[in-house]
């Protein structure tokens, strides 16, 4: 790993220049024009065998070699044995540091910076498949499986599915899934894993070619797609399978569709006048008008795809476009009713719109009710009328060791620390590029979305923007490390630090993602903690609920059970989400009240599946039933046991199941009961 | 390397092979063998690339932008594809997949074959001269290439192992035992009520339980010393006598552990309607 040429060293001349015009050295280094000017075999071409004679089959070695810690990490912890200091983050760290340290090098190979992010990303992703190689145990992805098992029964789309209401109308991730499933005998799960699989490679090679198109340089576009992987949804939620984890590749691949769009059109611009006069300008407008129609229909093509597959993602790069045609405008590079960007936007919308009033969609209650929430609590605590949430702090289980807050807490402050000199760079070096521009206005939304996480109902905001946020964060952070250690200057020292800062981040980003050592580690049971809520003993009941009372019941039960009764079980589940009507009450309270029998008719309840092992435990995620329930977030004891025995006392409710923990009521007694 | 059409016989031949496998009598141990590595191209590159090479017929892309559409557009085609068969009376079904991913295929590569005539042939990047090459002694190469791929392949073996190793792990994760006791509602058998009884042992040995039944509050049956297996199941059918002086009738069905005789390990109950009795 050589560094040579060398330059220019730091002299007591440079010293003494920053201490006199520190923001003047600022300004040459952000508009530095030539930061990788000495390194032109970058570029250079290397084939196969190069690779595999380089550096590549080391760095895939040590990938493999965290890959057996993370897998040992998860297994231990299984039974019981050591955390997650061990070996889960070390090992993630001998994953991603020693490629962090490659790709800062200025020598290396564009194939081979290719290969080692198309390996770590897919490494990232087989820590994920790691936790559960056998069964699904994501709760997002228990909600798609059924949109899964729904098409695959009816072969046709859009079967209401309780769980997820929205999904049937997102239903691009299934659909992929179910034409590999159908068409090669796999079964869901596994086909499942391939369609994500492919969809982690397509995110990160279009999130290099994006960036390369845009930096102009496959060392700033391979640093700009690393950083993409710091960010806390990478390891795990984007691996999950959940339509963003589709939907996100798929929108990026459209924007590096779009990227060339403002070079192709200007130079048409510039050739038009001249081609009825010149022969060569001539073909090279039909070959430039060529260029902008094939670039402008594979990005339709892909943005009606994302369109039907996930909301967000659809809503995000639909604002993006709209952002981008307007920067597009304000620099009056082109008339817009001739450009192909604003008809791209305008599809965009359109078609989105179009998906929205679909009937039935019920996307925009969805979401409204979400950020409502998000915002209303935000609003309360800015104005002193709300308590904000305490960070680090968890409803069950010990609190957050010190040191995964520092690193959580160093994590945000380096990236919001260099988002002011990156986008200063930005500036300086690409304020010409109308796409460059957009992303850095996009950047300010960085420091915006992390005051939700004050909030309990929008915590999750500002982790799910990071997976959008980032795309544009990345590339000004790659940019902040290009201009400001410019090849010529990079020493080891300087190679080190900046290698354990963007270690620090990407670790710092996995525990702000995932949350409590409990929500990311396998091991024993836990209550409402997701993964870790699903075993064996819920799967079964779910099973014999589809074996002996038959699919398609009125169930009610906690959020754990939902999934499992709603997938394995392929039951009915009553949801507020879907139904809206809380039944929460009628499992919290210590007693059958008439309201509660009175929610039981009305929502036309056949079966309820108790859980009693909430009666010993507070809900990891800080709510049993609903996140509107009575307590939520706020719980201090368990469930109470006289709740569930209210249910043995009746005697229009009849227990027809009893696996110990999980006891399933047959209350179509009180359904049928003439109402008072 | 010149234009030539060899990239799209391949696929087209991919595509042909593809239908001809879905079109064999189902189930045929052929296609469940080598379903996938037909289905994997077809849906994930081969559409795609055939509608990159018609969409960039006059561009020669650089490698990593022609996977990266390929994958892209296919996936994209794929989700509009599954729109299309949803309007279709046969719907989203492994012949209709596999006849539109195919026909799409076939179509755009044809289309391609008929935009390529009379194209110049034009350099990739890579043969062009003007492209900076690393170069090293033949022998140099060929030898540390070798030792990469070695690397590689050891890489790949420690992967696959940390896989089964994981996949061992959740196998034989410690989970408390339980065991499943259940009354399902009554059926009608001749003039008289029934319900069915059931346990299945999720027990880590066997267990030898006791099913005694109460009808409000009188034994009427017991099922002692029942030897259940790991993952093993029993049920038997209870008729219900009935019980002329109640309106209605409370059925109570205790499971005992044979070890713990006096404590009750699992129960269902049910109250049998009035006219049962």
């Amino acid at each position: 790993m050589s560094l040579t040429p060398i330059r220019t060293r730091y002299t007591e001349q440079t010293v003494q220049r920053v201490r006199q015009h520190p923001l003047r050295m600022l300004n040459d280094a952000a508009g530095n024009t030539t930061p990788e000017k000495d390194y032109t075999n970058t570029h250079s071409t290397i084939g196969i065998v190069e690779l595999l004679g380089g550096w590549f089959p080391v760095l895939t070695l040590l990938n493999a070699l965290g890959i057996c810690m993370t897998a040992y990490a998860f297994t231990s912890s299984r039974f019981g044995g050591a955390g997650l200091d061990t070996l889960f983050l070390p090992g993630l760290l001998v994953m991603f540091t020693p490629i962090a340290l490659r790709l800062l090098l200025p020598t290396v190979a564009r194939l081979e910076r290719i290969s080692l992010l198309c390996l770590l990303g897919y490494a990232c992703y087989l820590v994920k498949v790691l936790s559960s190689p056998l069964y699904f145990a994501f709760f997002d992805e228990f909600l798609h499986w059924r949109t899964l098992d729904d098409i695959a029964h009816s072969g046709h789309l859009f079967t209401p599915n309780s769980l997820l209401p929205v999904s049937p109308y997102y239903p691009g991730l299934e659909i992929v899934t179910n034409a590999l499933s159908t068409t090669s005998g796999l079964d869901s799960f596994h086909a499942s894993l391939v369609v994500v699989g492919a969809a982690r490679i397509l995110m990160v090679l279009a999130l290099f070619a994006m960036n390369e198109q845009i930096l102009q340089s496959s060392r700033a576009a391979s640093l700009a797609t690393l950083l993409y992987m710091v960010n806390p949804h990478f390891l795990l939620f984007d691996a999950q399978y959940a339509y963003e984890s589709l939907a996100l590749p798929l929108a990026t691949c459209m924007l590096f569709a779009l990227s060339p769009h403002q070079v192709v059109s200007m130079r048409l611009t510039r050739l038009e006048p001249l081609a009825p006069l010149i022969k060569f300008s001539r073909e090279r407008t039909n070959g430039l008008h060529n260029d902008l129609r094939w670039i402008t229909f594979t990005a339709w093509l892909v943005l009606v795809a994302v369109i039907f597959t996930h909301h967000v993602t659809d809503f995000f790069f639909d604002a993006l476009l709209i952002i981008w045609t307007i920067v597009y405008a304000a620099k009056r590079l082109m008339p817009l009713y001739r450009s192909h960007l604003v008809r791209t936007a305008v599809i965009g919308v359109l078609v989105s719109l179009v998906s929205i009033v679909r009937f039935g969609n019920p996307v925009v209650g969805y979401l409204t009710s979400f950020m409502n929430g998000a915002i209303t609590e935000l609003g309360h605590i800015v104005s002193g009328a709300g308590s904000a949430k305490q960070l680090f702090v968890n409803y069950s289980g010990p609190p957050t060791p010190l040191w995964e807050r520092i690193m959580t807490v160093s994590s945000v402050g380096i990236i919001t620390l260099c988002l002011p000199f990156g986008l200063l760079c930005l500036w300086k070096r690409s304020r010409s590029n109308a796409l460059a521009c957009t992303f850095g206005l996009f950047c300010l939304l960085y420091p915006v979305v992390q005051a939700f996480r004050l909030t309990n109902t929008g915590a999750e905001v500002a982790d799910r923007a990071a997976a959008f946020l980032f795309i544009p964060l990345a590339l000004v952070l790659a940019v902040v490390i290009v201009q400001f250690w410019p090849t010529d200057r990079l020493r080891w020292p300087q190679l080190a630090a900046i290698t354990a800062a963007m270690s620090l981040v990407f670790l710092g980003g996995i525990v702000l993602g995932v949350g409590p050592a409990s929500a990311l580690l396998p091991g024993p049971y836990e209550a409402i903690a997701d993964a870790r809520s699903i075993e064996p003993q819920g799967i079964q009941a779910a099973l014999w609920s589809h074996d002996y009372l038959k699919p398609a019941n009125r169930v009610a039960t906690d959020r754990i059970n939902q999934v499992l009764m709603g997938t394995y079980g392929d039951q009915r589940i009553i949801t507020t989400i879907q139904d809206s009507i809380d039944l929460s009450e009628v499992f919290l309270s210590t007693s059958l009240t008439p309201d509660g029998a009175a929610l039981l008719q009305q929502a036309h309840i056949h079966y309820l599946v108790a859980d009693t092992r909430l009666t010993h435990a507070l809900p990891l995620l800080g709510f049993y039933y609903e996140e509107s329930e009575t307590g939520a977030f706020h719980h201090k004891t368990p469930v109470n046991t006289r709740a569930f025995a209210k249910f043995d006392a009746d005697i229009q409710i009849n227990r027809v199941f009893d696996s110990g923990d999980i006891v399933i009521y047959d209350v179509g007694g009180v359904r049928n009961a003439p109402t008072q | 390397m010149h234009l030539r059409n060899s990239d799209l016989l391949l696929v087209t031949g991919i595509a042909a092979l593809y239908t001809a496998m879905a079109l064999l009598p189902t189930p045929s141990p052929i296609y469940s063998a080598v379903g996938l590595v037909f289905a994997l191209p077809m849906v994930f590159f081969v559409p795609g690339y055939a509608l990159t090479a018609m969409l960039a017929h006059r561009r020669v892309l650089d490698g990593s932008h022609r996977l990266l559409l390929s994958l892209g557009l296919s996936l994209a085609l794929d989700i509009v594809c599954g729109f299309l068969l949803n309007l279709l009376p046969m719907g989203l079904r492994t012949l209709s997949w596999v006849l539109l991913l195919s026909g799409l295929t076939v179509l755009f590569a044809l289309l391609v074959i008929y935009l390529r005539r009379g194209l110049v042939p034009v350099l990739r990047q890579s043969d062009n001269p003007a492209t900076p090459r690393v170069t090293l002694p033949r022998a140099t190469l060929i030898s540390r290439g070798i030792r990469g791929a070695i690397l590689c392949g050891f890489a790949l073996t420690l992967t696959l192992s940390a896989l089964l190793y994981a996949m061992q792990g959740v196998a034989h994760q410690p989970h408390p035992s339980f065991t499943q006791l259940w009354m399902l509602p009554p059926a009608r058998v001749g003039t008289r009520c029934a319900v069915q009884v059931g346990l299945r042992s999720f027990e880590a040995t066997t267990v030898t339980f006791n099913v005694v039944t109460t009808l409000n509050a009188a034994q009427v049956t017991a099922w002692p010393a029942l030897v259940i297996a790991p993952n093993q199941a029993w049920q038997q059918t209870l008729s219900v006598a009935p019980v002329k002086s109640a309106q209605r009738t409370l059925v109570v069905v205790k499971l005992y552990k044979q070890s713990k005789p006096d404590t009750v390990y699992r129960e269902v109950h049910m109250t049998l309607p009035a006219m049962c009795t």
